[in-house]
């Protein structure tokens, strides 16, 4: 009989700095991850930035929604989205909520933050916090910093992922506004 | 029905995938021993309930944890201790999550399995049919002149259509003599909250499921706030259960629903995995409410064994340990078992594992 998938994981914190954080990125939206996947995203700016693979971000969330039936929630700048964003940017949003993202903004959102729970009985936990929005410019170009973390510290996860739910507790879904 | 349900001794096919709410109320029990802080969270519930106290109960789980049977358990639970009860169940709709459609699925529910009892009291009560009857237990609203046209069958269809929710041309109301239609999403938020409130002198206590939540998306800040209004607006005799397919309670933010409307409600239940070690008092349990009465077997697992059971849910595939995958697994061996005419036990399983469709995943 075939070896049983172990149940053990890897874990590790890394510091991350530059386009390291996009290879990380990249890593952490592979649509091979086990099901199910549950995402959150905190990026006070986005666009549909390459990344390592040469795979867009809609791209690489479409594969996940469609494939892994992943339950993705982005969370937003506020005023970048209804002041600042350009109509290309606009479109986007727009296309990420076609594709079953579940789109809110938050006033003052500075945090930039993506969390990867997957697998059966929330098997593999991933975290990037880092200085870098989800646009071409943060994950490519410009001087950014980070940590990415696997699986452990239990806390820490726990502490990222009750931010995140605090901040959707008060902030406003885009379309109801 | 097929040789494999005979042979095993079965009414009919225990383990189809089959809609709760469309199912004879024989089949369906609590059956989840290893459930029991769940238990005693619905028991509270359904105390509170009973108490005709108003409540809220908020249940989450995974595809094929049970959510929608629970809720059906609940309406039966509720029924049979105070058939006085109106259970309203509704749903949203993936292909159409519209209150349009949470509605008009909320008011067939009430006209396909209460009108009859409705107006069996309204007579009772009244001697009456007309529409002063009706008048005279609900109030002299538009709903009771409509109500009293689907009584009588006079324009029957334009009165389900306003019933419903749908635009009703002036003609078609002048016939139904009323104003206006139900016809916009606040017109029909407020019907429903009429329909609780004139609910009183008829039944006991009234019981909104609403069901799907998740697949509200762009709804969820609306319905979120129409549920709100609702627990706020009755101080009694009214109770809703909020159900969400989700691996955990928080993801009711991320669907998009408000920590206002979780503050207000009471009771929170989430359906987890089958426990390995109570699986296969799962299963005599499921297997008993569809065995025949003259069935050989004095065993309610037949055909499995206690460790075939056990070995089914070893073979699931870890993320799918749930009674909806469960029972599909079993059924895939039982049909092989039955057909080969041996009862499934440990072995059985592990030879036939690789035939069931949500099997375990080996690595290569």
């Amino acid at each position: 009989m075939p070896a049983r998938r172990s149940a053990g994981c890897k874990l590790g914190i890394e510091a991350v700095f530059n386009r390291e954080i996009r290879d990380k990125l990249t890593q952490l939206l592979a649509y091979q991850r086990d099901a199910p996947v549950w995402l959150r995203i905190l990026t006070p700016w986005i666009g549909n930035a390459k990344l390592s693979d040469g795979k867009t971000l809609l791209e690489k969330l479409r594969q996940l929604i469609n494939y892994k039936y992943a339950r993705v929630t982005l969370i937003i700048d506020k005023e970048w989205m209804e002041e600042e964003a350009d109509e290309e940017e606009k479109e986007f949003l727009r296309s990420l909520e076609d594709i079953g993202v579940r789109l809110y903004s938050a006033k003052q959102l500075h945090a930039k933050m993506t969390l990867v729970i997957n697998g059966p009985n929330d098997r593999e936990k991933s975290l990037i916090i880092s200085s870098a929005n989800l646009t071409d410019s943060g994950l490519s170009n410009l001087k950014e910093a980070g940590i990415y973390v696997l699986n452990d510290p239990a806390e820490l996860f726990d502490k990222a992922n009750s931010y995140f739910t605090d901040l959707l507790k008060y902030s406003e879904e885009r379309d109801n506004e | 029905m097929a040789d494999w349900v005979e042979l095993a001794g079965f009414e009919k096919d225990p383990y189809e995938k089959v809609d709760p709410f469309r199912i004879d109320e024989k089949y369906l029990s609590w059956n989840r021993p290893d459930l029991k802080q769940v238990r005693v969270q619905v028991d509270k519930f359904l105390e509170d309930v009973y108490q005709k106290k108003r409540v809220g109960l908020k249940l989450w789980g995974p595809y094929g944890s049970g959510k929608t049977w629970l809720c059906r358990v609940l309406e039966l639970e509720l029924k049979k201790k105070d058939p006085d009860v109106l259970f309203i169940y509704t749903k949203v709709p993936k292909a159409e999550p519209t209150f349009q459609v949470v509605y008009r699925i909320a008011i067939e529910h009430v006209l396909r399995d209460y009108f009859g009892i409705i107006k069996d009291k309204v007579q009772k009560k009244t001697s009456g049919v007309d529409r002063k009857s009706w008048q005279q237990i609900i109030g002299e609203n538009e709903l009771a002149i409509v109500l009293a046209h689907y009584h009588t069958d006079t324009n029957r269809a334009l009165a389900n259509k306003w019933l419903i929710g749908d635009s009703l041309s002036a003609s078609e109301l002048r016939e139904l003599n009323v104003v206006s239609s139900v016809d916009s999403d606040f017109d029909r938020q407020e019907m429903l909250k009429t329909i609780v409130r004139v609910a009183g002198p008829i039944f006991s206590t009234v019981v909104l499921v609403v069901d799907e939540l998740e697949n509200a998306r762009k709804l969820a800040g609306a319905l979120g706030d129409i549920m709100r209004e609702m627990l706020d607006g009755f101080s009694e005799r009214f109770a809703l259960v909020a159900s969400f397919t989700a691996q955990r309670a928080e993801e009711w933010y991320d669907l998009g629903y408000s920590e206002g409307l979780n503050r207000r409600i009471d009771y929170a239940v989430g359906l987890e995995a089958l426990d390995r070690e109570r699986v296969s008092d799962f299963l005599r349990a499921h297997n008993a409410l569809y065995r025949k009465e003259d069935a050989k077997t004095k065993d309610q697992l037949y055909p499995f064994t206690e460790e075939g059971a056990i070995q089914v849910l070893d073979s699931t595939f870890e993320g799918n340990r749930y009674p909806g995958y469960y029972l599909s697994n079993c059924r895939d061996i039982a049909q092989i078992a039955m057909e080969k005419k041996v009862v499934a036990d440990k072995n059985f399983v592990l030879k036939n594992e690789d035939k069931m469709r949500f099997r375990q995943v080996y690595a290569e």
